[in-house]
């Protein structure tokens, strides 16, 4: 099982970490957390690199297990045991409206289902096509509109009119 | 308030404050990634008398493929024979003896390795890495009698047989970019009917199985012979990807079938042209979430049930007769399951390879004693008898060496 060289990961590893943390932090909102599930997703890579390493569209693969991760996170209650042990990060300045505005979208967002807040923050923040979402959440692009659009509902749901389109342009 | 904008333009506005680049340095630990990683990748190092305990129940795509377990390092005494009483003390039980292990020829290339074998156990199958330059193309080596009988180049990357039957006909893929399967006989290597597929099993009818569609997302599929075209087999409503993994000498057809966003359990499509799921056995009074089938002959099936609970993933093995609906668990000493001989006879790994013989004698197969440090088997091959058996080491290093192990 070890035909992928442990140097061909590390050069991969290293290649690719900036780029999965972003979009890990992405999803999650939190540099600690995002951190957290990189090293969860690479060590999950490690641990099938022998198989996974020929696998022709690799990075596609990677990132779906780091979105994998974090529905996988998400579903088990982890952020929930990770939120009563406050991670040292420097607090915002306060008063700026547009601190205030991430603070009420992204508790928003976390209140809308994992796999559809995995769609949206794929789509419309990581720039990703409908095709790309639904091979990183194993469904079907007709899924992925679908999510997008309960997702897009359950939101405008959730933040009612607190959030004003273009306040901030 | 977004009346005039669709609804995309409207989503990425909505969420466009939250962009943004994490601060600080990454805090991930590639060293340690590894040294999980590769924890996680050694299950078959546990001692002995529990189930293998997965502390990660997460698998992406790769579903059965997928194998997060923990193995608990071997302090334990080394599993030895266990005979079970027997009433009918007067017949001795058959059993695999005086072992060997030896490495088969690889031309001078140091790192080999075994993807499969036939029923005789006299045709075994691998590919090699020589050193120099590599451009991801691996030649292929068919070895007769523990000599090499030819090696092949196949056009792609990471090209693999995946087995052999007794004839000396061969399956296998190469990745190009897609997965492309071939043929092997006689010295000639032809590309299979169907598109993008993966081939996995032939049996000595000249039947194969594998699927069709990517890697990882492709469907059963069934080759009447290595030029027919493939048909697809029948899977049940709501089947998302599926293979066929391996089938026997009667055209039992054994492999997993996966429901939208679940991983895949097994899935049996018999001679008489009836399909249906493995049942899923009962583990200490608890029903198993899947099934993780990994080979059948002879209408014996050997596999690994999976019990998901909230923290962890726990496997049980067990052999399974098509005939009468049953599962057999087999001995802690019997390691986790590779492949069934037609005699039912089973050959796992623990520690080391294991035999597991009538009456559930268990046999451990000698390691390879030049391969330095700690090394895992993986088993590839296993003949109908039960007294050959070949698959690769894999060393700490990453080094491999392919291996045949014949009893007498």
């Amino acid at each position: 099982m070890a035909d992928g060289t442990d140097s061909e990961y590390v050069a991969y590893v290293h290649g690719r970490a900036a780029a999965l943390r972003r979009t890990a932090y992405l999803l999650c909102g939190d540099e600690h957390q995002a951190d957290d599930l990189v090293q969860e997703a690479i060590t999950k890579l490690y641990a099938r690199w022998s198989r996974i390493s020929r696998v022709e569209n690799l990075d596609g693969y990677v990132h779906a297990i780091l979105v994998r991760t974090f529905l996988d996170e998400k579903r088990r209650g982890w952020w929930k045991v990770r939120l009563g042990a406050p991670p040292e990060r420097p607090v915002p300045p306060a008063g700026q409206p547009d601190v205030e505005e991430r603070a009420v979208l992204r508790a928003a967002l976390s209140k809308v289902p994992p796999r559809q807040q995995a769609v949206l923050v794929l789509r419309f923040l990581c720039d990703q096509s409908v095709a790309d979402v639904a091979r990183a959440l194993n469904c079907s692009e007709g899924t992925v509109k679908s999510q997008t659009a309960h997702g897009l509902a359950a939101l405008r749901r959730i933040l009612g009119n607190r959030i004003e389109i273009g306040s901030n342009q | 308030m977004s009346d005039n904008l669709d609804d995309e333009r409207y989503a990425a506005a909505l969420l466009r404050p939250l962009a943004g680049e994490p601060a600080g340095p990454p805090r991930i630990d590639v060293a340690r990634a590894m040294a999980e990683g590769r924890r996680r990748r050694l299950t078959r190092w546990w001692a002995s008398g529990t189930a293998i305990v997965a502390l990660t129940a997460t698998t992406a795509a790769g579903g059965t493929l997928a194998l997060s377990a923990v193995g608990r390092p071997g302090t334990a005494p080394r599993p030895v024979a266990t005979p079970v009483p027997s009433i009918t003390a007067a017949a001795p039980l058959e059993r695999p003896k005086d072992c060997t292990v030896t490495r088969l020829p690889t031309d001078g290339v140091a790192k080999a390795l075994v993807t499969g074998g036939d029923p005789s156990g006299r045709w075994v199958v691998g590919r090699t890495y020589p050193a120099g330059k590599d451009d991801g193309s691996r030649p292929l080596v068919i070895w007769k009698d523990g000599k090499i009988a030819d090696t092949v180049r196949i056009g792609g990357s990471d090209q693999s047989f995946e087995d052999i039957n007794t004839r000396g006909a061969a399956v296998g893929y190469t990745f190009d970019p897609g997965v492309v399967p071939y043929a092997y006989s006689n010295g000639k290597v032809t590309r299979m009917p169907g598109g993008e597929a993966t081939v996995s099993a032939i049996n000595d009818a000249g039947v194969a199985v594998g699927s069709l569609g990517p890697i990882y997302e492709g469907m059963p599929a069934r080759w009447s012979s290595v030029t027919a075209q493939p048909q697809k087999l029948p899977v049940p409503p709501g089947t998302e990807f599926g293979t066929a993994a391996d089938i026997d000498e009667a055209g039992n057809i054994l492999g997993t079938v996966q429901p939208e966003g679940k991983e895949g359990s097994g899935y049996l499509w018999l001679a008489d042209g009836t399909h249906r799921a493995m049942p899923l056995p009962k583990v200490d009074g608890t029903k198993a979430t899947m099934f993780w089938p990994e080979s059948i002959r002879n209408g014996w099936v050997v596999g690994r049930s999976v019990i998901d609970t909230k923290d962890e993933r726990r496997f049980a093995f067990f052999r399974y007769r098509i005939d009468t609906g049953r599962y057999e668990r087999l001995p802690a000493a019997s390691g986790m399951p590779d492949r069934v001989a037609a005699n039912g006879w089973i050959i796992g790994t623990a520690r080391r390879p294991v035999i597991t013989s009538e009456g559930n004698v268990t046999t451990e197969l000698p390691g390879y004693r030049k391969a330095t440090g700690r090394q895992d088997y993986l088993i590839e091959s296993f003949s109908d008898d039960g007294r050959t058996a070949a698959g690769y080491s894999s060393g700490e290093n990453l080094s491999n060496h392919p291996l045949l192990w014949k009893c007498r």
